[in-house]
């Protein structure tokens, strides 16, 4: 496959691609945000005397005034609409907006904003998901809202017990499965809360003023989803509300569902002048974050190792609102029987509020934090079997054929392929040997852990393609382009099918006023949906094409072939471009249209049905180094494979894999927010520690895993390299020093503390 | 008045001297590559250079450019060309969302003009400072190893 460049790379490479944070629009005001100090609290009284006083500043908004603005709903959220514009009446997490001022300049709003008194009168909050759906914590909310229609997630929830939903699976016999298993395992895992720190901070310009159209400009991950949610906030129908998304400084989920857009709109009508809101880096932090998880898992095995029996409880910390928590906790609970054959299977899965800044989607979607969970279990079963983790996972890993949990039959299973070949790149059937350069207190260990991944089912992506009077294609797709490479991967898919030059075939930004719908991108699905949708449009045009070549030519269907970007009599050079067939039909533009769905939904009594359209698959072995002084860990060497089904640009795929891997490292050994009373105590980057260049491992290998089948449908590959890391990397620490570290993230201190407290058993 | 050099060319920004340099580039010179991302000059992200040296240009005020030249990624491609390391960036895809590339791009300018057969370990050092959160290292080492390859053949040729 030869080399396909970004086609945008010549704007990233001079730094003039274009992001919301550089955009501006005529007669626009900037705006900031009060926020409040507590965690949990009734609002009493919201002061913007002082802060209006300030010169330049043009209006400020308060929750009281949010009555008095000409809008519909004061609340927002896509599953529950639980969330306020800004604080209202109650404040359930430090940092949630109680006031918005609109200034001429930035510096100016947020001076005022800095001068709004706010009186808020304390109550109990709670922080661990454990005490919050227990008896006597305090409620966060005293009812639900649910949003109408969410087409892959069953309601199951009480707010009395700070319960934003369950997720249930239920199959086979439980009880008889372990009664079958000649051990049980049960042990109990936890994550830390993480957030998802794109370069590029949320930032939205609104412009909502009373009598125009609204229109947006946001780095949002699902600008359908925005403009319904602005429709309903705002009282206009969808056809008024026009939401425009140029490049995203990076997404990984932080900007799937609304966050702030509301509040900028609101802002705008109130301020009656368009708005931009900018969070700093302190902001983004208060602003959303990743589910913490607690996970019990507990597990039956036979004699001959084969698993019998799985019983998976898991909490999700959802925050102070629901956000996306229910799809969240969904797919988390899918993901507790991991890619095995279990027959008797019982899954608990529960998002909770707590009062800390709301969770949303997060590169991965739970699957790194259930991977941890039963990847690490299955080495413990392992060593307790004496058998080689590498052959208990080919022994019980999913088969093309094998129903899964919900019932579902499980195709394109490449597990083993992906397993055989991490071990064999990593060398695990070896222990890892000493270095010479090694110093005395170092130890060394391998591991490896394996995941299957969803996507969103059932979901629906469209397209239009624009055949133009020279021939060249103009593509309307809503995927947002955040670095990814879709605008890229998309034309290529396009061109290709075509016979067209790349270089003659450009995406559309999405912009809900032209591109058609599209879900949101987010999922890995985008290659997979939106390029399916793209085909069938290709398709559209290319018969509409043909039937024009037809006519002109005056021959039949079968005579003609497509090829450099026209219509030709097979086997000679009579024939006719594209672009003198649109040119000559007088249409103008040949426009072809093209939808992909897909079916399936589990039902809500036990979890049965179709989880998703397809399965993505993924490998990972690493070795890492441990120093039992220091308790310092450094993943040497790692290898990850994934399956494609076909990859479309290699580069574009390699990258998603290997940046989705270093992002799990982030989670595996540094990132973690730290709380003293809800207040985040590291919310920069100076405390907060991401991966850098010293964190890639000196030895780093990817597979591409093809189908030998030449139609196979794209696999998405964006997150699947998250999911297996932190469980290899727990798993080859305990190869090394003999400790299972049972939560992430695996910091230096909690290795030395396991290490401590083995010495002292 | 700060009296700098921008991109070649002398300027008189009517700023207070303690305006964040960071501002100034992009509100009065439009020079919006120049972007923001922690604050607090941990992520190399609105690096710049000043007489040569990556700095960050969230932690330099206005008032202390005076008299200097300063760099952004907007001058490495000379009337529409990309240079040499701009072009390695685009043959190895060493970005991903590419909010960090100017960052990247002109620390690694630098490094070359210090350093034009730095090792791998030496890359990997001196771009430490500089975070890409789509994890795009790989490719960034294989662009810049790539440059250096560029860079000596265009020397060697005549």
């Amino acid at each position: 496959m030869s080399f396909v460049p970004y086609v945008d790379a010549h704007a990233r490479v001079t730094g003039q691609i274009e992001y919301v944070l550089d955009m501006t629009v005529p007669h626009m005001l900037h705006a900031a945000v009060t926020r409040c100090d507590v965690p949990h609290g009734h609002l009493r009284r919201v002061d913007t005397s002082a802060a209006l006083a300030v010169p330049g500043v043009v209006a400020a908004l308060t929750g009281a005034d949010l009555e008095h603005v000409g809008i519909a709903n004061p609340y927002f959220g896509s599953i529950f609409k639980d969330q306020p514009v800004l604080a209202i009446d109650r404040v359930r997490f430090v940092g949630e907006p109680v006031a918005a001022i609109a200034a001429v300049d930035a510096e100016t709003a947020r001076h005022a904003a800095s001068l709004v008194e706010v009186e808020i009168e304390e109550i109990d909050a709670v922080f661990d998901v454990a005490k919050a759906i227990g008896e006597g914590a305090p409620p966060l909310h005293d009812e639900m809202r649910p949003a109408p229609g969410f087409a892959d997630v069953s309601l199951q929830s009480d707010p009395g017990r700070n319960l934003v939903n369950r997720f249930v699976i239920e199959c086979g016999d439980l009880d008889a499965g372990f009664a079958k298993a000649e051990f049980v395992f049960e042990d109990t895992f936890r994550t830390g809360g993480t957030q998802h720190v794109p370069m590029e901070t949320h930032v939205t310009i609104a412009d909502a003023r009373r009598g125009h159209d609204a229109q947006i400009w946001a780095a949002t991950q699902g600008p359908y989803i925005l403009r319904a949610e602005l429709a309903s906030v705002l009282g206009l129908p969808e056809s008024r509300v026009r939401v425009m998304v140029p490049t995203l400084g990076g997404g990984y989920g932080a900007k799937t569902y609304p966050k702030l857009e509301p509040l900028v709109a609101v802002l705008s009508r109130h301020a009656d002048a368009p708005v931009k809101l900018v969070l700093d880096r302190y902001e983004e932090f208060l602003t959303t974050k990743n589910h913490e998880s607690l996970i019990t898992i507990r597990t039956g095995v036979a004699a001959d190792g084969s698993l019998v029996a799985r019983e998976v409880n898991s909490y999700w910390d959802a925050g102070a609102y629901a956000d996306i928590s229910p799809r969240f906790i969904r797919m988390g609970g899918c993901y507790g029987p991991g890619p095995y054959r279990i027959p008797n299977v019982r899954i608990r899965s529960h998002a909770v509020y707590t009062n800390k800044p709301p969770s949303t989607a997060f590169r991965g979607f739970s699957n790194p934090q259930a991977a941890h969970a039963y990847e690490c279990q299955l080495d413990m079963i392992a060593d307790r079997l004496g058998r080689d983790p590498v052959d208990l996972r080919l022994a019980n890993l999913l088969r093309s054929g094998d129903r899964f949990a919900t019932g579902e039959v499980m195709e394109e299973m490449n597990l083993r392929e992906l397993v055989s070949d991490a071990a064999q790149q990593i060398d695990l059937s070896m222990p890892a040997p000493t270095r010479p350069e090694d110093p005395p207190q170092l130890r060394r260990g391998r591991g490896l852990g394996v995941v299957i991944m969803m996507t969103i089912t059932p979901s629906s992506s469209s397209a239009t393609v624009k055949v133009n009077g020279d021939g060249s294609v103009n593509v309307l797709s809503s995927t947002v382009e955040m670095g990814q490479g879709s605008r890229t991967a998309l034309a290529q898919m396009v061109a290709e099918r075509m016979r067209v030059p790349l270089e003659r075939v450009r995406l559309v930004d999405p912009d809900t006023d032209v591109t058609p719908y599209d879900l949101i991108t987010a999922a890995s699905r985008s290659t997979f949906m939106m390029g399916g949708a793209l085909l069938s449009a290709s398709d559209d045009a290319i018969a509409q094409l043909r039937q024009l070549a037809q006519d002109e030519l005056e021959v039949s269907a079968e005579d003609l072939e497509l090829r450099d970007g026209g219509f030709y009599v097979v086997g000679t050079d009579r024939g006719s471009s594209f672009g003198k067939l649109v040119t000559g039909s007088l249409v103008g533009t040949v426009v072809g249209r093209g939808t992909h769905t897909t079916e399936g939904g589990l039902e809500p009594t036990k979890g049965q049905g179709i989880a998703s359209a397809q399965w993505h698959q993924c490998a990972a072995a690493a070795e890492v180094a441990v120093d039992v002084e220091t308790g310092h860990v450094t993943v040497e060497r790692l290898h990850l494979g994934t399956f494609t089904g076909k990859t479309i640009n290699k580069t574009n795929a390699e990258l998603q894999l290997e940046g989705a891997a270093i992002f799990g490292l982030g989670e595996a050994l540094y990132e973690e927010l730290e709380y003293d009373g809800g207040h985040i105590m590291n919310a920069n980057l100076a405390s907060y520690l991401v991966p850098t260049f010293k964190d890639v491992p000196a030895e780093f290998t990817t597979t591409l895993l093809e189908s030998s089948d030449p139609d196979a449908e794209v696999h998405g590959i964006g997150e699947n390299g998250m999911g297996p890391i932190p469980a290899a990397v727990t798993n080859a620490i305990h190869r090394a020093v003999g400790v299972w570290m049972r939560e992430l993230p695996i910091t230096s201190e909690k290795v030395l503390r396991a290490l401590h407290e083995r010495e002292v058993e | 008045m700060i009296n700098v050099t921008v991109n070649g060319i002398a300027q008189a920004l009517d700023v207070p001297p303690d305006r964040m340099l960071l501002r100034a580039l992009r509100e009065e010179l439009g020079l919006v590559s120049v972007r923001e991302a922690c604050g607090v000059g941990m992520c190399g992200s609105c690096t710049v250079l000043i007489d040569g040296e990556p700095m960050s240009a969230c932690l330099l005020l206005a008032g202390q450019v005076e008299g200097r030249e300063v760099t952004t990624v907007d001058a490495l491609a000379a009337n529409g060309r990309l240079s040499t390391l701009q072009q390695a960036f685009v043959e190895k895809t060493g970005f991903q969302c590419s909010f960090c590339t100017p960052g990247f791009l002109l620390t690694t300018t630098a490094l070359l003009a210090e350093s034009p057969a730095a090792s791998e370990d030496e890359i990997r050092e001196f771009l430490e400072g500089q975070v890409c959160r789509c994890g795009s290292y790989v490719k960034i080492l294989a662009a810049v190893q790539h440059a250096q390859q560029l860079l000596r053949s265009e020397t060697q040729s005549p």
